[in-house]
């Protein structure tokens, strides 16, 4: 699945205004592998730039949101999680004891959500699939 | 509920066995030691023109010496933020503007208190008035003020104290300052969590403010107080003071809820209308 996707080059294609405070927070987000909350970004990007409030990091985050090229998640947790918008569809696993996040595609999945809205009369356009589970070898 | 506990909450003022008193009083010496040693070095910041972090730090040192061991839990933002909190306590004002930073807003009656009054005023507390409809206008003006002036406010929305196992429908009209939203201000919900304490701590009931205060001090030992600074958001977000109010109380009754493991119950003295009157730390 391609990952690195860089927030930053995409911020100048969009025309954003690049500060070096939303530079830091875009790289923090193009790093992350593991659709960080903005608590989690917030301790990243002030590890490399002390400066940086966490209410900058809000707002960037929601600019970034708003232009399209972050993807929010509310994944039960009660706090928003944010990866950049991939270029390709997946969908995710979350694993509700650790929060971790696992993505996948599957074939099957996808053509089968398809039939579905076609048995309904509807031509699929998007969804969001959310799996919820626990790790099987979990020490109990 | 202990029986001690039920009939202070029946308003009957509990008699303090010794060990009480004179736990009281030593925490009221230590409360009056710590208005000596931080108000003087206030008033001279703001002779210098200093923003004066003092207000803040007494009263961080005054929840801990009314027992209250303070943990954060998420990020408070610091500046152009408006809080919305549960309320349990006079407590939570120490507590929050010690963790924080923050202004409160509270009922004209506060600013006019001895001692208390004095307190409040120094750490920029916004008074309104509750009964006075026709002065929204005024209050929300000063609130607006505030806020442009950078500060952090809180507001207790519910209007009076519970025993933190219940969440009360939420007031809106001071939120009436968010419509619009003045620019870059976000709304904080936060969760003040007493854990097994709260029903001990919370001011419900017939209780008077000086025999509550009474009783607080005279307790044995710490209780943990969780702050949970939770998501924060935009109100623009959100259609109206309304819409606002119920975002905030929707985050906090979730974050609420998972505390306590269990639904919230119904509070039992909701129909009890409990004016707010700070305890003054020398009875």
């Amino acid at each position: 699945m391609p990952r690195k996707i860089d927030l930053e080059q995409l911020c100048h294609d969009k025309g954003l205004r690049i500060t070096e405070q939303r530079k830091v927070i875009a790289r923090v987000l193009s790093d992350a592998e593991d659709h960080p909350d903005v608590e989690k970004v917030y301790e990243r990007a002030s590890a490399i730039d002390p400066g940086i409030s966490i209410a900058t990091v809000y707002r960037t985050v929601r600019l970034f949101e708003e232009a399209g090229i972050l993807d929010r998640h509310d994944f039960g947790d009660g706090r928003a999680r944010y990866e950049p918008s991939p270029e390709a569809h997946h969908d995710h696993l979350i694993d509700v004891e650790s929060g971790k996040v696992i993505e996948f595609v599957d074939p099957e999945l996808e053509l089968l959500q398809k039939q579905i809205a076609e048995r309904l009369g509807f031509r699929l356009v998007d969804h969001r699939m959310e799996l919820y589970g626990v790790a099987l070898d979990r020490k109990v | 509920m202990d029986p001690r506990r039920a009939q202070a909450a029946e308003g009957v003022a509990i008699r303090l066995t010794p060990f009480e008193q004179a736990r009281m009083w030593g925490r009221i010496a230590l409360l009056l030691l710590a208005v000596l040693s931080h108000v003087p070095m206030h008033y001279l910041w703001r002779l210098l023109r200093l923003p004066s972090p003092w207000p803040r730090w007494f009263l961080g040192r005054a929840a801990w010496i009314a027992g209250a061991r303070v943990s954060k839990i998420g990020t408070p933002l610091r500046r152009d933020v408006f809080y919305v909190s549960n309320h349990l306590s006079w407590i939570d004002i120490l507590a929050l503007g010690g963790a924080s930073g923050t202004a409160f807003v509270a009922k004209a009656e506060i600013g006019t208190a001895p001692v208390v009054g004095w307190l409040a005023g120094m750490n920029r507390t916004v008074y309104v008035k509750r009964e006075n409809r026709l002065g929204v206008a005024d209050q929300i003006n000063q609130l607006r003020d505030a806020l442009a002036d950078n500060w952090a406010i809180t507001i207790f929305p519910e209007g009076t104290t519970t025993d933190g196992k219940s969440l009360l429908p939420f007031k809106t009209p001071m939120l009436r300052v968010l419509e619009p939203p003045p620019p870059g201000v976000m709304v904080q919900p936060v969760l003040l969590d007493y854990g097994a304490n709260s029903e001990e701590i919370g001011w419900i009931g017939q209780e008077r403010g000086l025999n509550n205060a009474k009783r607080i001090l005279a307790r044995k030992g710490g209780f943990a107080l969780e702050i949970h600074f939770l998501e924060p958001f935009f109100p623009a977000d959100f259609a109206g003071r309304k819409a606002i109010a119920a975002e905030s109380r929707r985050r906090i009754e979730a974050a609420l809820v998972a505390t306590l493991g269990h639904p919230l119950r119904p509070f039992r003295y909701a129909e009890e209308a409990i004016g707010y009157k700070a305890p003054s730390p020398n009875p």
